[in-house]
This record gives C-alpha cells, sequence and structure tokens, in this order.
C-alpha cells in the first residue's frame, strides 16, 4: 500500500512512541544489570551495554543518558586498569543518579551535569598521571 | 503561469511494499524500533538481525532490496560489512544500497563511511523521518554503481557531500551550547554537586 510521507511518519512515531515507554520502564533494570557487570569486573560486556544504551537512549528522548554512556564506553575501554577502575566507579554513580531523576528533554540541565561528569574525568586523570 | 500552492499539490505516495530490508543491528531495542518503524512504513519484507555472520547466511542466499548496518558491532562492524559486499564480485546483492547507522556524526567518520562503499549514513539519535529520507533516498534516488581500483560503489556526488557536510555542520551547531549560559543561570552548581563526588 503506498503511503503520503506524512501517513508513513505518522503512524511510525506512534510505534516508537510505545516502544519509548517500554525502554523507559525497562531503564532501571538496564542500569543493574550495568552495575553488576561493572562490579563483577566484566568490563567488556559493560561495554557492550554502554554501547548499546547510548544509542537507545539519545533515539528514546534520554540523551543526557545517551551522552554519559557513551562517555562510559570509553572510559570501559581505558588501557590502565586502576584508572579504568576509578573512572568507571564515577561515572557509574553519576549515570545511576541521572535515571533517577527527571531529566528527559531537559537539555539544559542535563548538559550541565554532563560538564561536570567531564571536569571529574579530567581531575581523575591529571591525577593519575602526577602519580606516574 | 499561475504557480500551484502546497495544499493544491498532488500529494506523493510512496509504494515501500514493493521492497525487502534487511537489517543488523546488534542493540535489542534498536532492533526492535527498526522493526517497528519498517513495518509502519508497509515494507514488503523485513528481516532482522542481531549478528552479522546470521545476516550473512540470509544474504548470500536471497535478494536483498536494502540494508540497513549498524557501525559499531562485535565481532564484525558495519564497515567490514559494507566492504566485503562491495568487493565480492559474484555477489548478487553487490549493488545493493547500504544505510550505515553511527552515533559518529564527524565528517571523518562519515567519509570512512562512504569510502567503503555506503550509499546513505543514518546518525544517531535516530528518527522515523531521518530512516525515511535515508530509506527514499537509498531505493527511488538512483546512483551509478562504479567499480574502479581503489572504490566500489555508489557514485558519490558533490551535491551529496556538500549535503551531509551541511547536516553535519548544522547538527554540530545544535549541539554547541556557549559556556555563558552556564555560568548565568547557575544551574550547574545547584544541580552538578548533587550527582557527582
Amino acid at each position: 500500500m503506498a503511503l503520503t510521507k506524512e501517513e508513513a511518519i505518522g503512524e511510525a512515531e506512534r510505534q516508537v512512541k510505545i516502544l519509548t515507554n517500554r525502554f523507559d520502564s525497562e531503564l532501571p533494570n538496564t542500569m543493574r544489570k550495568l552495575a553488576a557487570l561493572i562490579k563483577a569486573g566484566n568490563f567488556n560486556e559493560a561495554s557492550i551495554l554502554t554501547h548499546n544504551l547510548s544509542g537507545e537512549a539519545a533515539t528514546f528522548g534520554w540523551d543526557v543518558i545517551g551522552d554519559y554512556a557513551s562517555r562510559l564506553t570509553k572510559v570501559l575501554q581505558e588501557p590502565n586498569m586502576m584508572k579504568r577502575k576509578q573512572l568507571v566507579a564515577v561515572g557509574l554513580q553519576s549515570l545511576e543518579l541521572l535515571c533517577q531523576q527527571p531529566m528527559k528533554h531537559e537539555a539544559e540541565a542535563a548538559q550541565n551535569l554532563l560538564d561536570e561528569f567531564s571536569q571529574a574525568i579530567s581531575v581523575l586523570k591529571e591525577k593519575q598521571g602526577s602519580k606516574v | 503561469m499561475v504557480m500551484a500552492t502546497a495544499a493544491e499539490r498532488p500529494v506523493t505516495k510512496v509504494e515501500f511494499s514493493i521492497f525487502n530490508v534487511l537489517v543488523i543491528e546488534d542493540s535489542p531495542f534498536m532492533l526492535e524500533l527498526f522493526r517497528a518503524v519498517l513495518r509502519a512504513f508497509d515494507f514488503g519484507e523485513v528481516n532482522l538481525f542481531s549478528n552479522a555472520e546470521e545476516a550473512y547466511e540470509y544474504w548470500k542466499r536471497n535478494q536483498v532490496d536494502c540494508l540497513i548496518t549498524d557501525w559499531v558491532m562485535r565481532p564484525t562492524n558495519g564497515i567490514e560489512i559494507c566492504r566485503n559486499v562491495r568487493h565480492q564480485v559474484w555477489d548478487v546483492n553487490r549493488k545493493t544500497p547500504i544505510i550505515m547507522c553511527s552515533a559518529h556524526t564527524d565528517l571523518k567518520h562519515i567519509r570512512t563511511a562512504l569510502e567503503a562503499g555506503v550509499n546513505e549514513v543514518l546518525t544517531k539519535p535516530i528518527t522515523p523521518a531521518s530512516i525515511y529520507e535515508k530509506l527514499y533516498a537509498a531505493l527511488y534516488v538512483p546512483r551509478r554503481f562504479i567499480v574502479s581500483d581503489d572504490y566500489v560503489g555508489p557514485e558519490i556526488r558533490a551535491k551529496f557531500w556538500k549535503d551531509t557536510v551541511r547536516d553535519v555542520e548544522k547538527e554540530q551547531q545544535k549541539k554547541a551550547r556557549p559556556k555563558a549560559d552556564n555560568s548565568s543561570n547557575g544551574t550547574a552548581d545547584e544541580s552538578g554537586d548533587e550527582f557527582l563526588v
């Protein structure tokens, strides 16, 4: 059946809304899973999860969680194990708190939090660097 | 000559039901999203795979009208899939349009994708409108297929590249926020300390 662009996109947006609600309700569970993986030292699996989360969160309206998850993915791949553990602890704590906040679509407040996370990473990296 | 107004112009209907699409995406929610959106667009057949190896088995045995693949996947990523497909001389789907999904919106990454033989780059966050645009371009705006010593894939038009640069710059401008905004409203201190130790 041929559809106009508006008809096709309109129907697709209705379907995406249903999925978005599902994503929202499963977010706490995803966070618990991520925390468990990190606690177990399974950084490889954790980075797959955060990579997926970064794309999904951004698509379903959680821009800030998407950005955080993307940064956490990079941190999880940090070659220096000590540095990685410290950075991951900070990142995970922030991400968990973000998921509890009504931050959806709150781009400005979210950006401020993201800036804070970047600063924390820089500070930690500097501290680690000075020890070496 | 009297120009027709927007309301008077005939509404164009697009037929997607004659096409079949193959999607490779390792994120379960994104896979679900593609399923929902492509069905809403009324595609004739939608085949979804969460890994490249299973998808390739299907690919070898069936004619595919369009491939949508994620970039970052393990063990085989989207760029490797694209390069493999374009360089298989006997592959029936060698010329099939490929849409690459990517969180990388910088020109360097987009250039890498285009050089691998990708037709369209779908940047995240993905919306039904952006999927529609890319599918329409891939299936209804034909491009010459080039086979040369150093490139195999759809013709990369100067206009296409210019449009891509424009879209990326627009996206970057949207993301860029003046730092002065943070300091003037004071929300950084109020909300930040609460979350970061």
